[in-house]
């Protein structure tokens, strides 16, 4: 864990995302796909949680949509800027196991932090099928899309207005799924897709595990601040997650 | 030569006046990879009570212009899992441990400090009186004089360690209540908590906090803070530790003039985990650059005469 200051690069709009690169004063030792930073937001108190889109030791990317105040003011920061970060945070995607085939379910932005897992592990030779999902094409914009395919990765759209892909939700196409062989699905995305996704592998003998967001302050575990309800009680995203096992959510009415 | 920035907090002795909000930093060990420990005049743990709680549903933070509202509902592993899982860690930070600790009822004051007095390694208590009363309609035990002195007491009565009573920032009774602490005993107060308030989601038509009320921290208390142990030192003998939005060493000076004896540094460590060395390196050059040799002589200096003494009772 870092507290470091990054300097904006490069700032990307790919559809309706914000990509940020970011220069490191500190080295990155290491991190892994799933963890997050803290950003700070200039005129806001806390920090931001973001998760690593991209990273190496000198550098870190941001992909990120304006869900605020905080956000806006990530995005409008000019290149140069430099901003204050605590990273890497939480824990990140644990490993499938040997030969299981590797299924991501994205919503939306949920992208972010599947995308450098879906990268890695097809570095490592598993076969991993994306299923994303969004309002239309433009949430799929090629510089995000060719890198996956060239690393292998098999990719299923879904759009609500059919302008690609398969028309209708991400959870249609996960339905549509047979699971021949040992599975583990990683997910990330609205609640709502979540909750769906889980009850759709649910009793299918998949494993799953699911990235989640919260208001948060701290990001290390010290403020209690960012809980969400799991069936062993209140856990934290920032400490506990945001990786959390799907069976920990599932009718936790989180 | 360094400027020396040990305090004297009653019996306990800081090598610098600065120490973490409870509820900020935890049990001690969340920050330990990225703040030195050096700067720590204290570690102040997350409040603990006898029996575990599990806090308030989520959301738990809201962000306001200049502050932030939370709404954790005093979530902590009571007792036994800090004594038996948490402490050991502590203890090894080497830096004087104040624990905090509150009651659901004023009985469970003392019961929870004697047990914590029995465990080694504890330098300080600090008697968290900010949480809502349940049997007096959920006001808090520190709202009322007579109150904070009876749970003082009969806290000072078991424990043999020095107590820090922490109260709640009320700027219109805040002697009568500060009072109470003192003539029950307190060694020093932490002045202040964090403000009641919330927020309301106009769409939804309900509060924004899963708790639906909260306690507001950071830059907009700070002011408030700052005349709340201004009022204090000013009529009362006893050691104060100044806690509300102290964000930069400018801050944590305006406290110390006003009467402060050590600082709290809380929602600032979110903001920027780096706050604490920042306040105290800063404290440093201050006294440096003015040829201070020691921060005590900026202590009350607003009043018009320095308060090095500490006694106990109404200044005369």
């Amino acid at each position: 864990m870092l507290a470091t200051r990054g300097t904006i690069r490069c700032k990307k709009l790919l559809g309706p995302y914000h990509l940020l690169e970011m220069e490191l004063d500190s080295p990155l030792e290491r991190a892994s796909a799933g963890q997050f930073a803290l950003l700070e937001a200039p005129g806001c108190l806390l920090m931001r949680p973001l998760s690593l889109f991209s990273f190496g030791r000198g550098y870190v990317s941001f992909l990120l949509r304006i869900a605020g105040r905080g956000t806006a003011a990530i995005v409008s920061s000019p290149c140069g800027s430099q901003l204050r970060m605590v990273l890497p945070l939480g824990r990140g995607f644990p490993p499938p196991g040997e030969g299981d085939e590797v299924v991501l379910v994205a919503g939306g932005v949920g992208i972010a932090p599947l995308f450098p897992w879906a990268m890695a592990l097809s570095k490592r030779g598993c076969r991993v099928h994306l299923l994303w999902g969004a309002k239309d094409s433009s949430w799929f914009p090629p510089p995000l899309i060719v890198p996956l395919r060239a690393a292998g990765v098999e990719i299923s759209l879904a759009t609500e207005d059919g302008s690609i892909g398969k028309r209708g939700m991400v959870t249609d196409l996960l339905g549509g799924l047979t699971f021949g062989k040992p599975t583990v699905a990683y997910l990330c995305g609205p609640m709502a897709m979540v909750r769906r996704a889980l009850e759709i592998l649910k009793d299918k003998n998949i494993r799953t595990f699911t990235s989640l967001e919260e208001r948060m302050a701290c990001g290390v575990g010290a403020c209690f601040g960012c809980a969400v309800k799991t069936r062993s009680g209140y856990k934290l995203v920032c400490r506990d997650g945001p990786v959390f096992r799907g069976e920990e959510l599932h009718g936790a009415g989180t | 030569m360094e400027p020396g920035l040990e305090v004297k907090l009653g019996p306990l002795q800081l090598r610098t006046p600065v120490m973490p909000a409870s509820g900020t930093f935890g049990y001690g060990d969340e920050y330990k990879d990225l703040i030195p420990v050096e700067v720590l005049g204290a570690v102040v743990t997350k409040s603990i009570s006898l029996t575990p709680s599990p806090g308030n549903p989520p959301p738990r933070l809201w962000e306001v212009e200049g502050g932030l509202i939370n709404s954790i509902g005093l979530q902590n592993v009571g007792i036994d899992a800090f004594l038996e899982g948490k402490l050991p860690s502590l203890r090894e930070l080497g830096v004087p441990i104040i624990v905090s600790f509150f009651g659901m009822t004023e009985d469970e004051y003392p019961r929870c400090a004697e047990r914590l007095c029995r465990a080694e390694g504890i330098a300080a208590l600090e008697a968290n009186l900010s949480c809502p009363h349940v049997k007096r309609g959920g006001m808090a035990f520190g709202a009322q004089p007579e109150v904070v002195q009876r749970i003082t007491r009969a806290v000072k009565e078991v424990a043999g360690l020095p107590l820090l009573v922490k109260l709640p920032p009320d700027p219109f009774h805040i002697l009568e209540i500060a009072e109470g602490a003192v003539y029950g005993g307190a060694d020093a107060l932490t002045l202040a908590n964090t403000l009641p308030a919330m927020v309301v989601d106009i769409e939804r038509q309900k509060p924004s906090l899963g708790g639906g009320v909260g306690g507001l921290s950071g830059p907009a208390l700070k002011p408030v803070a700052l005349r709340i142990v201004y009022e204090v030192s000013r009529k009362l003998q006893v050691p104060i530790v100044a806690s509300g939005g102290i964000r930069s060493a400018s801050d944590a000076v305006e406290f110390i003039m006003v009467g402060a004896t050590a600082l709290q540094v809380g929602t600032a460590t979110f903001a920027d985990p780096m706050t604490i060395p920042r306040v105290v390196e800063g404290l440093k050059t201050f006294l440096k650059d003015r040829g201070y040799d020691r921060l005590q002589k900026l202590q009350g200096i607003i009043h018009g005469t320095r308060m090095e003494s500490v006694g106990r009772g109404r200044k005369g």
